[in-house]
């Protein structure tokens, strides 16, 4: 039960920062958007996280960037995944596969920070 | 001895500041357009059990909901 209202109280505030809607703005549409999130966290169909997989994936993206030439782009990525296995952070693999799900076209829109 | 409580939550809390730092790094280079304050809570969301994947999706929808809210707003302002 704890669990479950953790969840709910999450996914409120996710709600409420990509939306823009809250209980006390839109309550109904609040409420739709909740639901309808909530039931998609919950009873999601999707296997779980292969970490070797989501390593797969960034070493790919790295190379993609070399090969575009981009390698302050891949240097940097490279340094932070790197640094974040270092950090033995236990959920890291799942919080870097959802950064690839959400992930839109790197190569272009990314640009490495000075 | 006892260990001095205060200074191990501010060690915790700068290792937690570090962790999200180096997360949102990856997150910026990646561009998978999330503010700080949305990472931090998927990636408690995370914690808590929920699958990427369904998490991802669900962002995407909320995100394109907010999209249409906003536009529905700017048309509204619009006109009046």
């Amino acid at each position: 039960m704890a669990h479950l209202a953790r969840l709910g109280a999450l996914t409120d505030e996710l709600v409420t920062l990509l939306t823009g809607t809250s209980t006390k703005t839109e309550r109904a549409k609040f409420n739709t958007h909740r639901e309808s999130a909530l039931r998609a966290l919950r009873y999601s169909n999707y296997s779980r996280t292969n970490q070797f997989d989501v390593t797969a994936r960034l070493e790919g993206l790295e190379e993609k960037f070399r090969i575009y030439n981009e390698d302050p782009l891949a240097d940097a990525l490279g340094e932070r995944v790197e640094k974040v296995s270092k950090l033995q952070t236990k959920w890291a693999p799942e919080i870097l596969h959802l950064f690839l799900e959400l992930s839109d076209r790197p190569l272009v829109n990314s640009k490495a920070e000075e | 001895t006892m260990p001095d409580s205060r200074q191990d939550k501010e060690l915790m809390a700068a290792q937690a500041r570090q962790v999200i730092d180096v997360f949102h790094e990856i997150s910026i280079l990646l561009n998978a357009d999330l503010d700080r304050q949305t990472m931090s809570i998927c990636i408690s969301l995370i914690e808590n059990g929920v699958n990427p994947e369904a998490l991802a999706s669900v962002v995407k929808e909320l995100k394109k909901e907010g999209e249409e809210t906003k536009r529905a707003m700017g048309e509204a302002e619009g006109q009046g």
